[in-house]
């Protein structure tokens, strides 16, 4: 598996490194992910985490690219643009490249964090997206996750002792500390979690909607990280309920895992995780994927 | 910027040249030698910073990922601190190859610092001038204080975190495995022979263990030697680290004063 070095872009400013999928996996018809930063962390990841899962998706037959965005790494930065505009640009020109120089056609975005958002706002603008994986997007509290997130409490020693200290303090006519969580419950706009302000629910299911809508499919791994927002495996499936997103969302939670997956057996974990998706979508012995990716544009 | 492979074939190191951006280039060269897990994704963006201001003052500059870490080859469980010396000699011949320069300066940091102060002894001429950066001293304390960030760091990321046996061969998700945990914990840079350099210049921004014993050592150290201690809150082996986009541009500024000055 020799990588190769990619310039592309305005001035071929933007850098990254291209991986080839490993021969006997691979299929003309595959399609080739690509991977942005996670937050403001080069191309090769927290802990390194972009470059094992590149070369793990390659591993199993579809080539990838890991790159920095305009103004991260060693990209240069865009002018007279907004990050997040930029962003898509960005995805959009290393498409173009990997097109013009590698045939492909149809493309995988994975982002973690920031990653996941860039890779939605990606798929919105760009056809050729045909899967988004996003690692910790935007979660939204439900009335189960306030109730489990209870249940946990009283079950946990520290808790009761928070408490006593509370009441105590209720005895001594002090104010009782705010806490912001118990005014929440479902529908209210949760905090914004790693420097992300979150959009309203139903624009986020919107945005889900329209990608689904014209064929493409969407895999979101919860990760323990969003604990403050997401303790349940099943709490995407309720909190989008009522917007009907269909079957082409497939949602993990992993509550053993951190937000950037530190631990070494988390990063493995992952990657099987990402290229059992991969291949249930995109076989290497079909030049389809299972579910057709329907009309674009 | 030129970003490149070199090396053999079978373990091909990433590296990025940066040449001189000026007309007249001055006749020195400087290679940057990354440290190690957590403490080189946040060296990055600050050797990506110090090469360009370098390449601005017309150096040439090498950046370079040692095999198994960054974008270069391999996996991190398959290198070891051996072949990681052998590849800080790679690149400086690559350097030498690239730049045409006669007049060559490491600078490393933090474990990087280390390992340049171990590869020098191999070279067959004294390098012009060698640039530590708050190097690890005492190898066992090293790997304590790695252990350390790896268990505060995951206890604050994960409820109910409890460390468990694997725990012990990894570091802020970079593996350490056994081999590389005996090399870095027989690491006592104060009592090594001095680097091959006609100058060292110690940069010191964080007290660590050991280095009141090093510093006695570098002043026995033949030649010119130089410590320069600055207040710098450079957040080595944290989270901090990952997400930040500053970089201490103070101590850049004393570095790049300091390798203006040697002729």
């Amino acid at each position: 598996m020799k990588e190769r070095i990619a310039q592309f872009g305005p001035g071929q400013t933007l850098m990254g490194i291209e991986t080839p999928g490993a021969p006997n996996q691979s299929h003309p018809a595959r399609p080739t992910w690509v991977f942005p930063n996670a937050g403001v962390v080069h191309r090769a990841g927290p802990h390194r985490l972009t470059v094992k899962l590149a070369r793990r998706v390659a591993l199993a037959g579809f080539p990838a690219l890991r790159f920095d965005l305009s103004g991260l790494g060693d990209s240069r930065a865009r002018s007279a643009t907004t990050f997040e505009q930029a962003a898509v640009q960005d995805i959009r020109d290393a498409m173009d490249h990997l097109e013009q120089t590698t045939k492909a056609s149809r493309f995988v975005l994975c982002g973690l964090c920031s990653g996941a958002d860039n890779s939605v706002r990606a798929a919105l603008a760009d056809p050729r997206i045909a899967a988004i994986a996003l690692l910790d997007p935007y979660a939204y509290r439900t009335i189960g996750f306030h109730l489990r997130r209870l249940v946990r409490r009283a079950s946990s020693p520290a808790s009761w002792q928070t408490l006593a200290a509370r009441m105590g303090g209720v005895l001594r006519r002090q104010p009782r500390p705010a806490l912001a969580s118990d005014a929440e419950s479902d529908g209210a706009p949760p905090r914004p979690m790693y420097g992300r302000p979150f959009p309203e629910r139903s624009a986020f299911a919107a945005d889900l909607r329209r990608i689904v809508d014209r064929g493409a499919h969407i895999f979101i791994v919860y990760s323990g990280g969003m604990d403050e927002l997401y303790n349940h495996a099943g709490q995407f499936k309720a909190a989008f309920r009522r917007y009907r997103l269909g079957e082409r969302i497939r949602t993990e939670f992993l509550p053993a895992c951190n937000h950037t997956y530190t631990e070494i057996a988390q990063q493995r974990r992952l990657g099987d995780l990402l290229v059992a998706w991969a291949e249930g979508l995109f076989p290497a012995a079909s030049a389809n994927p299972r579910r057709q990716v329907g009309p674009v544009g | 910027m030129r970003p490149f492979f070199f090396g053999r074939s079978e373990r091909l190191l990433f590296g990025t040249y940066h040449a001189p951006a000026v007309r007249s280039p001055r006749p020195g060269a400087v290679l940057l030698c990354n440290p190690f897990g957590q403490d080189a994704i946040y060296a990055h963006r600050i050797y990506a910073t110090l090469a360009a201001k370098l390449s601005k003052l017309g150096q040439h500059v090498l950046r370079f990922d040692y095999y198994g870490t960054g974008d270069s080859a391999g996996e991190v469980e398959e290198g070891s601190q051996a072949a990681w010396l052998e590849d800080i000699l790679e690149a400086h011949q690559e350097l030498l190859a690239s730049s045409g320069a006669s007049r060559v300066i490491w600078v490393g940091l933090r474990y990087g610092a280390t390992l340049a102060v171990l590869a020098s002894q191999s070279l067959p001429r004294a390098l012009a001038s060698l640039i530590l950066w708050d190097p690890v001293v005492d190898g066992t304390a090293y790997l304590q204080e790695l252990a350390q960030a790896h268990a505060t760091f995951m206890q604050q990321e994960l409820r109910g975190w409890r460390p468990s046996p694997a725990e012990d061969c990894q570091a802020l998700g970079f593996p350490l495995g056994p081999d590389l945990k005996r090399a870095i914990a027989a690491i006592d840079l104060a009592a090594l022979c001095p680097p091959k350099a006609r100058q060292v210049t110690v940069l010191s921004t964080s007290q660590k263990a050991g280095l009141d014993r090093f510093r006695q050592a570098v002043t026995g150290w033949s030649g010119a030697a130089r410590w320069m201690e600055m207040i710098s809150n450079s957040p080595w082996n944290s989270d901090e680290a990952m997400n930040t986009l500053l970089v201490p541009m103070d101590v850049l500024d004393a570095m790049i004063a300091r390798i203006q000055e040697i002729r």
